[in-house]
This record gives structure tokens, C-alpha cells and sequence, in this order.
């Protein structure tokens, strides 16, 4: 049931949401706990980071709709090598996405002294809104013709 | 305990067969079924095709054991039993003449008279040809050969082998109720063996009202069905060929009509026992060449033709509707609307209430087998040639189905590839090659319109493989619902994904025939608009 659609969109969808509160909201709030701040005030920071992880996550669930959409293309269940490359691409893809995000923070964060641990944390929500999300939706929801394709299917 | 017979004679009657274990194959003919064949001519192509058809059907129905939770229609779902030998080849050896066979010899010596009178009946080349190639046309010649063989009882004839088959029947007709033992003969009137032996066979005392048959209240134990197919094909018969064949007998398409019309003048006049009659011919058959000329042996080697189908239906529908009796005559006609032959002018049942259920089933079973035996011999085929779930094996419906890891030896049994699953695999897809080959061969002939076999097959010999001609698969049955091609093998693929097979105990091979199974007949009820009603 969860690999048609609509479910499998309005479940990536909750799914993306609940990541992001889990890395926006838990996250952010043990970073605001715990970074030192030179220019920045926490709540500056707190924004940045929310708008961040929240774009990469948005973004990345653009990408596993994608995914579910061309999944469900009669024609996929006839060429699972070439889906194969097509998702290890959209995979490569939200990696891509994570490592930009945090391109993104840690140049516009290089007045602040942020420690590694800061970044860490930073990159675990990103890569929790963006490839693990992505891993953990299409493993799951894939549509029927393609759900074989994705690495871990037993 | 009801039990159905059917009794080939001749070329025709074998090719006729051949459409019936089709139809069985495809899941549309009885429980059981008992076959047997009777002709002279050893060598016939035609006769030498079916009794491999036989043995294919045999070790298919074997491979394929388990259909899981499937009921009706079931593919290979007709048990066809055979005698240990399957063909009355009548004669004990291949150099025997009608002079030998009635002693014309001794005759001449101790009754001349008798000698006279078979010089009259008889040409100097019927009684001298020998008859290893059959009756050449001429059922004078095998109507006493075959008059000559009292069912039931071996032969006093030294010339004459005794048939098995026939033993079987008896012991078994001897066991039935009144009507139980259904019998159906089939052959040509226009030939020799078959216009020779429908008769004989049909006649009172020989199985009818035979005393084994006899019941006290004078009934008959037998049920007696038969079919008469009339001309229905030609075949190139060019001087050139004649001419070489330096035999003294033969016949030619030129030939049938008079046969035909003496044969029938002699079924009119003559008291046969046949409870039901079905009389088959088609009058296009001046356009449908189904070989080249040949007297017999290798070179009869004909291609099948719809009529033996339509005959295949008429026995089906006597083994249906034999238990319904009348005391009255009641006489059924079908014919073609038109020049045309398509699926619902194909004359499936005598009873109006079920003709279009049938019709349907029948196409529906036709498409669903075609499709299974086009699968199996491209994508299947190629999917077992490559390795356990990988690259282009890496599918959900195979997943799903066959988790095995393929290094370890004790998961060989699990492989469909391997050992007897692959054998059983095998069994059934050379089946259904053949069959593939049979229905899109009768949808090659001009102005049949039932299957389009330019969608599957690339050449005589290779399939189209479906990935690259996706839209052969939704368009080879020719008329149905949905423009021809605008389903494609991609919603087959849909369909196989969508199946969930749950017995775990259930062979690989098994398995994976079931899985290709129930999306072929899901593809066809989508594909082509077919929704099979439940059978009678």
C-alpha cells in the first residue's frame, strides 16, 4: 500500500517533516545549548541552521518523489540496471546536497569558532534530512517495478 | 465414472488431436482425457508431430504439478492418459498390400470366384500398392483392412497388429454405466484412412451396441460422438512434384470433392450408431495451403489449420454436453458471418445461454497461454540464463519469490535454475513453444482473423524479444478490446510484480511457472478486454 501513490508522497512528505523537527528542532536546540558565538546571537544562528536543513530536506524530497514518479513508469520494471543508475545518481545527488548545505553553513559560520563536534552534529542532520531519508524512503516506498533496485532489499 | 475418449484416424484425425491437447494445454478441455491414434502410415509427419505433442503435453502436465490455489482453467489441467502404445498402426509390417492382406494368392487357388470379385472392386495398383503409407485416398482399401479389426478382440489377420489402445478402452468401457464411456472419433472424409475408419468404427457392433457395451435394458454403455471433417485445405500440388513421385496412387485437392461426395452419399444410406454427428468443413479452403504435395510418410508434414481447431471444439462440446439427452433429433448449424474467421464466429458450444461465455474463456485461455509460451521463450528464458538477482535479474517479483543465496549448494534446490527445477522449466517451456508456433500458424492463413503471429515471432524460428518489441504482446490477438499495441510488455512486468505467491512449499519451478501464469492471464484480462466467466 505504501509504495502507491499517493501514499508513498504523503508519507516521504511526513517522513521529511518529522526528520527535519528531529534535526531542526532537537538538533538545533542541543546546538544553541552548546556552541560559543562570536558575532552571531543564537537565534541568528538557530535560523540559519532551521533554513538550511529545512531547504536540504525540501530539496531532497523533491528528489525521492522523483524517484516514486519515474519508479512507477511502466517501462522501469524492464530495466532495472538502468534504474539502478538512476538512483544511485539520486543518491550521489542528496549526498551532494548535504555536503553543499554544509559548504553553505560553514563558510557563511567562518567568523564563529565552531568545533568539529559542531560540525558533526551540523552533518548528522543534514545527512539525516537528506541521504538517509532518501535511503529510508525508497527502501520503503519504492513503487513495486523498482523497489528491487535499492541496496539493502532483501 | 465418467470417462472421455478420443479416437484420431488418419492424418486429419491427428491433426485434430494436436488442437486438442492445445486446448487442454491451455485450460479449456476436460478433467481426463483418453487418446489414441490410429494410422497405417508410421512415417506421416502429421502423425509423428502429434505423438511428440503427446509426450510433450505428458511431461509438461508432470513438470508443472503444483498451480497452487488455481481451480478453474488450469494450464495443463486435462490429465491425458495413452495406452504404453498410443497409435493403431494397423499393419504388422511396412511391405503389406490389400492383395496380401486378403490373401489374394491363396484366393485365386481355393475360390476363384471371391478372386474375381475382389479383381472388380479393386484396381491391379490398389491391390499391389503398398499400404505402409496409408489408405492414398482411398477408403475402399481401408475400409477392409479396417472392417478386417473387431474391437476387442486381437486380429486373426497375421498382417494385422493388435491395438493396445483398444484393449484399454474395452476394459474400461466394461466398467462405465449407461453413456459413461464417451467416445469421439474424428477423421476426413476425404481421404482414405480417415474415411475409412470413422464408419467402421461407428457402426453398430463395433462399438456401440459391441456386446461388452451392451447393458440389460438395452442401452449402451458408449456414448458415441464423431467428427467429419469435410475438405478444408489444399496443398501445392504442382506437376512438377506429382510427377516425381513415381507411386501409382495418390490424391490431390482436386480430388476431395467427389471423395467427399461419395463418402457422404455412403454415411447417408449406411446405419451407423453415432449419438451426436458434427460435420466440419469450410469452403476457403481452396486459399489455405498447408504444405506441399505428398503421398504419406516424411513429407506429409502439414501446417495446422483453424478447422482442426473447430473440430477440437465440437469434440469438447460433446464431452460437455453429453450428459444432456434428448429423445428427440435436434440438429445445430454455425457458420461464418462472412469470409472472415474470427473469435466470435467460433462455434464453441450448441447452447446459446453459455456461446458467449465460452467464446470469451476461449480466447482468454488462447491469449494467456500465448502469452505464457512467448514469455517463457524470451524474457524467461534469458532471465534464467543470467546469474541469481543481479544486473538485469535484480527485479521485484523474482526477489520476492526466490531468496536463496546461489553459492551455497544447499540452496540449488531453491534456484530455478538448477537440477529438477530447471528440467521441469524446461518441460514446459518447450511446450509451450509449440504452442506458440500452432496458434500463430492457424492465424497466418488468409483471412483468419484470431491471432497475429507478425507480433511475435521475428523470423520462422526466433521469438521477438519483448524488451526490444514491447508492444507485440498486447497486440497478437487479433479484434479484442483495447487498439492493438497499446499494451505493452511493460504492464506484463506491472502485472508479474503485482503477484504474491505464498506457499512456501511449493517448488522453484513452480513457483516461478505460476508467478508467469497469473500475470498472463491478468495481462490478457487487462490487455485484451477478456473476462473469462466462471466455467460450467
Amino acid at each position: 500500500m505504501l509504495r502507491k501513490a499517493p501514499m508513498n508522497y504523503l508519507a516521504a512528505a511526513m517522513i521529511a517533516a518529522v526528520l527535519w523537527l528531529l534535526s531542526g528542532l532537537l538538533l538545533g536546540n542541543y546546538l544553541a545549548d552548546n556552541i560559543s558565538l562570536q558575532d552571531m546571537t543564537t537565534d541568528d544562528f538557530l535560523l540559519r541552521y532551521r533554513i538550511t536543513t529545512g531547504t536540504a530536506s525540501f530539496v531532497g524530497c523533491l528528489m525521492c518523489c522523483s524517484w516514486f514518479a519515474s519508479g512507477a513508469k511502466p517501462a522501469a520494471a524492464a530495466d532495472p540496471v538502468g534504474y539502478r543508475k538512476l538512483w544511485i545518481g539520486l543518491m550521489l545527488g542528496e549526498v551532494l546536497l548535504g555536503a553543499l548545505a554544509l559548504i553553505g553553513l560553514v563558510v557563511s559560520m567562518l567568523p564563529e569558532s565552531l568545533t568539529l563536534v559542531n560540525y558533526l552534529v551540523i552533518l548528522a542532520g543534514l545527512v539525516l534530512g537528506t541521504a538517509l531519508f532518501f535511503w529510508l524512503c525508497t527502501l520503503a516506498m519504492s513503487p513495486r517495478p523498482v523497489e528491487a533496485v535499492v541496496p539493502g532489499k532483501r | 465414472m465418467i470417462r472421455n475418449y478420443l479416437i484420431g484416424i488418419g492424418g486429419t484425425g491427428a491433426r485434430v488431436i494436436e488442437s486438442v491437447l492445445h486446448l487442454c494445454a491451455a485450460g479449456y478441455g476436460p478433467e481426463s482425457l483418453s487418446m489414441f491414434l490410429i494410422d497405417p502410415d508410421q512415417a506421416n509427419s502429421n502423425l509423428s508431430r502429434t505423438k511428440t505433442l503427446i509426450s510433450q503435453y505428458q511431461a509438461a502436465a508432470s513438470a508443472w504439478h503444483d498451480k497452487g490455489s488455481r481451480q478453474e482453467a488450469r494450464p495443463f489441467g486435462t490429465q491425458i492418459k495413452t495406452a504404453q502404445n498410443s497409435i493403431w498402426t494397423v499393419f504388422a509390417n511396412n511391405d503389406v498390400t490389400l492383395s496380401g492382406f486378403v490373401n489374394e494368392k491363396t484366393l485365386r487357388q481355393s475360390n476363384e470366384e471371391y478372386a474375381q470379385l475382389i479383381s472388380v472392386l479393386f484396381t491391379e495398383a490398389e491391390l499391389q500398392t503398398p499400404l505402409s503409407r496409408g489408405f492414398r485416398g482411398h477408403p475402399s482399401i481401408g475400409s477392409v483392412v479396417m472392417s478386417n479389426a473387431e474391437a476387442g478382440k486381437e486380429s486373426s489377420n497375421k498382417d494385422m497388429v493388435p491395438a493396445q489402445a483398444l484393449e484399454q478402452l474395452w476394459q474400461d468401457i466394461q466398467d462405465s454405466n449407461e453413456g459413461d464411456a464417451r467416445v469421439f472419433l474424428v477423421g476426413s472424409v476425404f481421404g482414405g484412412t480417415g474415411a475409412a475408419g470413422v464408419p467402421t468404427f461407428g457402426s453398430p457392433k463395433m462399438l456401440k451396441h459391441h456386446e461388452k457395451a451392451k447393458l440389460d435394458n438395452g442401452g449402451s454403455r458408449v456414448h458415441l460422438g464423431g467428427a467429419l471433417v469435410l475438405p478444408y485445405f489444399s496443398f501445392e500440388a504442382d506437376a512438377e512434384a506429382v510427377k516425381k513421385e513415381k507411386q501409382d496412387m495418390y490424391v490431390t485437392p482436386a480430388d476431395f470433392p467427389i471423395a467427399t461426395k461419395a463418402a457422404l452419399e455412403y454415411y447417408n444410406e449406411k446405419e451407423l450408431a453415432f449419438d451426436e454427428l458434427y460435420f466440419i468443413g469450410d469452403s476457403l479452403g481452396a486459399d489455405h495451403r498447408v504444405g506441399k504435395f505428398g503421398t504419406g510418410g516424411k513429407e506429409q508434414n502439414n501446417r495446422p489449420h483453424y478447422i482442426e481447431l473447430v473440430t477440437a471444439l465440437a469434440a469438447l462440446d460433446f464431452w460437455r454436453e453429453a450428459s444432456v439427452r434428448t429423445s428427440t433429433r435436434e440438429c445445430f448449424i454455425a457458420a461464418r458471418n462472412d469470409q472472415t474467421v474470427t473469435w466470435d464466429m467460433l462455434p464453441v458450444t450448441r447452447d446459446k445461454g453459455q456461446l458467449n461465455a465460452l467464446q470469451v474463456l476461449l480466447a482468454h485461455r488462447i491469449a494467456s497461454m500465448t502469452t505464457l509460451g512467448y514469455v517463457l521463450n524470451t524474457y524467461a528464458a534469458d532471465f534464467l540464463n543470467r546469474p541469481h538477482g543481479a544486473g538485469e535479474n535484480n527485479v521485484g517479483w523474482y526477489k520476492d519469490h526466490f531468496k536463496f543465496d546461489a553459492k551455497k549448494s544447499q540452496d540449488d534446490g531453491k534456484d530455478p535454475r538448477k537440477g529438477a527445477n530447471f528440467s521441469s522449466l524446461n518441460a514446459v517451456r518447450s511446450y509451450t513453444a509449440e504452442f506458440v508456433r500452432w496458434i500463430t500458424d492457424i492465424g497466418a492463413l488468409p483471412r483468419v482473423q484470431l491471432v497475429d503471429g507478425t507480433k511475435l515471432w521475428a523470423d520462422d524460428e526466433a521469438m521477438l524479444p519483448p524488451l526490444q518489441h514491447a508492444g507485440g504482446i498486447g497486440g497478437f490477438l487479433v479484434g479484442q478490446a483495447r487498439p492493438a499495441g497499446s499494451a505493452t510488455f511493460n504492464e506484463f512486468l506491472a502485472q508479474l510484480n503485482s503477484v504474491r505467491i505464498t506457499d512456501q512449499a511449493m517448488s522453484a519451478s513452480d513457483r516461478f511457472l505460476n508467478l508467469l501464469q497469473e500475470a498472463s492471464d491478468a495481462f490478457c484480462r487487462q490487455a485484451y478486454g477478456l473476462e473469462p466467466y466462471a466455467r460450467r
